[in-house]
């Protein structure tokens, strides 16, 4: 394992300077809503005014180096249970894997999702409104997005297009009200999905999750029951909606060339995961007994990358979703597992293409606690080590 | 400071697709997972997870579900036990293992060496609302779910089990706890706390079942091979015989550990015929020395006739009916004419 303390050697990105520079978590005192960084921040977040800097943050370049991710957007989130044991809020804490620059007490209901550039879309509601922001996590400043009515339970971003999508519920009756789309700056939203109609075989839809295709341009809706889910697929450049109704369909991992790669419907690990053609329906199995996967680009496109066997002979393997040609990939990190996708391990982080981040249980690494990265392409691993707040 | 420690790689090409196992029909035994069982009879043991554990209350119902897992598994499945120097690990809130669905969670990579679970948080946020556990929640109102009979869902995956797959009307949904769909209070088996015959059926074939003696699930159809042996298949007149039946449960591979068992303690009959007669019921069989094994003496024997061992389906067990092969023994060599039947010895 190479371990790379960035701030003792020369090069750490300024932005990750300015963040160390913030230092340290900001607890806020309240367990509602995000006004402790607002008024922190302003309305619109210090340093964060402008409409087109929210822009630009969006679209930042991905890092291309592990030193250049250590100053990287990242985020986690963590539930906060109260004596009692029951959920009294979620922890989000935003920053780099060097520095922490906010550290946001929510309510139950809330969330976050990213990176988006520099950007993590932060949702909240209070039990009357939710409101949407995003964050410069390596600056700690924001900017409001939305106040709505309805419970808006996810959000993410097209930095390209420069549009918010959010998944929202009824408030009374917790019905789906569909996906609705509106600019990063400026004008009302739209539904650009409609509700999702019951059905028998999913069951009571539990939790809704909205990702993006390898390309960016296909933005991924899973409705997921107790058990399987249904994905819908959102056309951004025409606004067409495909369904993908495979039987025995889990939890999504990507969507890539075309293909819907996702666990079976197995509520805990080991499980296979499948790719579906969403234009053929045709299926094929890419793995019969995975652990924690998730999807990471590589020089050669993106590949679907998960854990098999257990905690003795724990190993990865790399496959190519569209010729399912895979090989072993092992690592010399003890302890080690797949950060999974960002809705599973309870954050993200932007890292460089042909790395994988590694953690001690699969959850996304805290911001300020450095992270582990695996090189793809021979095994090798980096510590970013953490400064000390 | 700079600490470097590569390791080549060994980059292995593994073979392209593997398939899934068909899905099972409705109410088919539980459908199983991938990966590796425990050993028979093994006892797992299970801590909470350092600062992730349960209230109080759900722990009370998560060793409870333990207990059930083991006093109604009808098999030699693993049992779980609370142990602080367990190996595997049960956590509350958090749950990366989960994913973004479902009330609880496993992951068995390990097994059999360990496993772990998880529960989601008392208040946790669904799109359908919040998620409320009877144990955790004053007069358990309805819509809460009953932590116990989710943990045995639970313990019902560690062991290999997966869904049940029900009828379409759900009729037999009470056949399984390992559901995909849990129910929650007042719903019909939102409380279940016993292993439900489906699930029986899978833990059985994966892993046996503790006795000759012991029954085999209803949601079982097994087929039987009753053999007959007789001491002699020629006797004086009037001759006796010994006959030994065994009972087995027919070796087929999609039995797997129920393939050739001996089934003892069961009711097999013995009936006999003249030649071209019809079956008369003898006598039931009594239990022979070895598994699977039954015995009649039949004594004072006049006449040739055919012998055979009869194994009537049994209510409230799921295995088939057999007869055995018909075994002729033939009555001669009395010294005082008229004798019934004259034979010659083989």
């Amino acid at each position: 394992m190479r371990e790379l303390r960035w701030l003792l050697r020369a090069g750490p990105p300024i932005a990750a300077l300015a963040a160390a520079a913030m230092l340290g978590s900001v607890a806020l005192g309240t367990t509602r809503g995000v006004s402790g960084q607002a008024a922190r921040t302003g309305p619109l977040g210090a340093g964060c005014a402008k409409a087109t800097a929210l822009v630009a943050a969006a679209r930042a370049p991905v890092p291309v180096s592990p030193q250049a991710a250590a100053g990287e957007a990242a985020y986690a989130v963590r539930p906060r249970l109260g004596a009692d044991g029951a959920l009294a809020g979620q922890i989000v804490e935003l920053g780099t894997a060097a520095a922490t620059s906010v550290r946001l007490e929510l309510p139950p209901e809330s969330f976050a999702a990213g990176p988006f550039g520099r950007l993590v879309v932060v949702g909240v509601d209070d039990g009357r409104r939710s409101t949407l922001r995003a964050f410069d996590a390596t600056r700690g400043c924001s900017w409001t997005l939305a106040t709505e009515s309805d419970v808006i339970r996810r959000a993410t971003l097209d930095p390209a297009a420069g549009d918010v999508y959010e998944f929202r519920v009824d408030r009374e009756t917790r019905a789906d009200l569909g996906v609705w789309r509106r600019p990063l700056v400026g004008r009302a939203a739209v539904r650009v999905v409609a509700p999702l109609a019951a059905d028998d075989r999913h069951g009571t839809t539990f939790s809704t999750e909205l990702s993006w295709s390898a390309d960016g341009d296909v933005l991924v809706v899973q409705s997921c029951g107790m058990t399987s889910c249904r994905t819908r697929l959102l056309m951004t450049a025409d606004g067409g909606v495909r369904s993908v109704e495979a039987d025995d369909q889990g939890e999504v991992i990507g969507l890539v060339d075309g293909l819907l790669i996702a666990y079976a419907a197995c509520r805990g690990l080991p499980c296979p995961i499948q790719s579906v053609d969403v234009t053929t329906g045709e299926r094929a199995t890419l793995a019969a007994a995975a652990g924690l996967a998730r999807i990471v680009a590589t020089g050669a496109g993106p590949r679907l990358l998960h854990e098999v066997g257990g905690d003795d002979d724990r190993g990865l393997r790399l496959v190519d979703p569209v010729s399912a040609a895979s090989a072993s990939l092992p690592v010399d990190a003890p302890g080690w597992r797949v950060v999974a996708t960002p809705s599973r391990a309870g954050g993200s982080e932007r890292i460089p293409p042909g790395w994988a981040p590694l953690s001690p249980d699969g959850r996304a690494t805290e911001p300020g606690q450095g992270t582990t990265l695996l090189r793809l392409e021979d095994g090798t691993t980096i510590e970013l080590t953490g400064v000390t707040r | 400071m700079i600490r470097t420690n590569r390791r080549s790689i060994a980059a292995i090409v593994l073979p392209a697709l593997l398939a899934l196992a068909p899905p099972a029909a409705a109410h088919s035994p539980d459908p199983v997972l991938s990966g590796p069982l425990w050993a028979q009879d093994q006892n797992v043991r299970f801590r909470w997870r350092a600062g992730e554990a349960p209230p109080a209350a759900m722990q009370t119902a998560i060793k409870a579900a333990a207990a059930d897992a083991g006093a109604t598994r009808r098999s030699r499945a693993a049992t779980f036990t609370p142990d602080p120097a367990g190996t595997s690990w049960i956590n509350y809130g958090l749950d990366v293992g989960c994913g973004v669905n479902g009330l609880a969670c496993f992951n068995r990579v390990s097994a059999p060496n360990s496993f772990t679970m998880s529960f989601r948080e008392q208040g946790h946020v669904f799109d359908w609302g919040i998620l409320r556990w009877c144990q955790l929640t004053a007069n358990q109102p309805d819509g809460c779910y009953d932590a116990e009979n989710i943990a045995l869902d639970e313990f019902g995956h560690v062991e290999i089990l997966n869904h049940h797959v029900n009828f379409d009307d759900q009729r037999d949904y009470l056949d399984a706890v390992v559901q995909a769909y849990s129910r929650a209070k007042p719903r019909v088996g939102w409380s279940a706390h016993a292993f439900g015959r489906c699930d029986v059926a899978s833990l059985q074939r994966k892993y046996d079942v503790a006795l000759p003696t012991s029954k085999y699930s209803t949601c079982l159809d097994l087929s039987t091979n009753l053999s007959i042996a007789a001491s002699a298949t020629y006797v004086p007149y009037p001759g006796s015989v010994t006959f030994t039946a065994r009972l087995l449960v027919t070796d087929l591979a999609e039995y797997e550990r129920l393939g050739g068992n001996p089934v003892s303690g069961r009711t097999v009959s013995i009936q006999s015929r003249l030649p071209g007669g019809a079956w008369t019921a003898v006598a039931t069989m009594t239990a022979g020395p070895a598994a699977g094994s039954y015995v009649y003496r039949a004594t004072q024997l006049q006449a040739t006739a055919d012998w055979r061992a009869v194994f009537a389906k049994p209510a409230g067990e799921g295995i088939r009916g057999a007869s055995s092969p018909v075994v002729t023994v033939a009555v001669s060599g009395c010294t005082k004419p008229p004798c019934p039947l004259s034979v010659e010895a083989p």
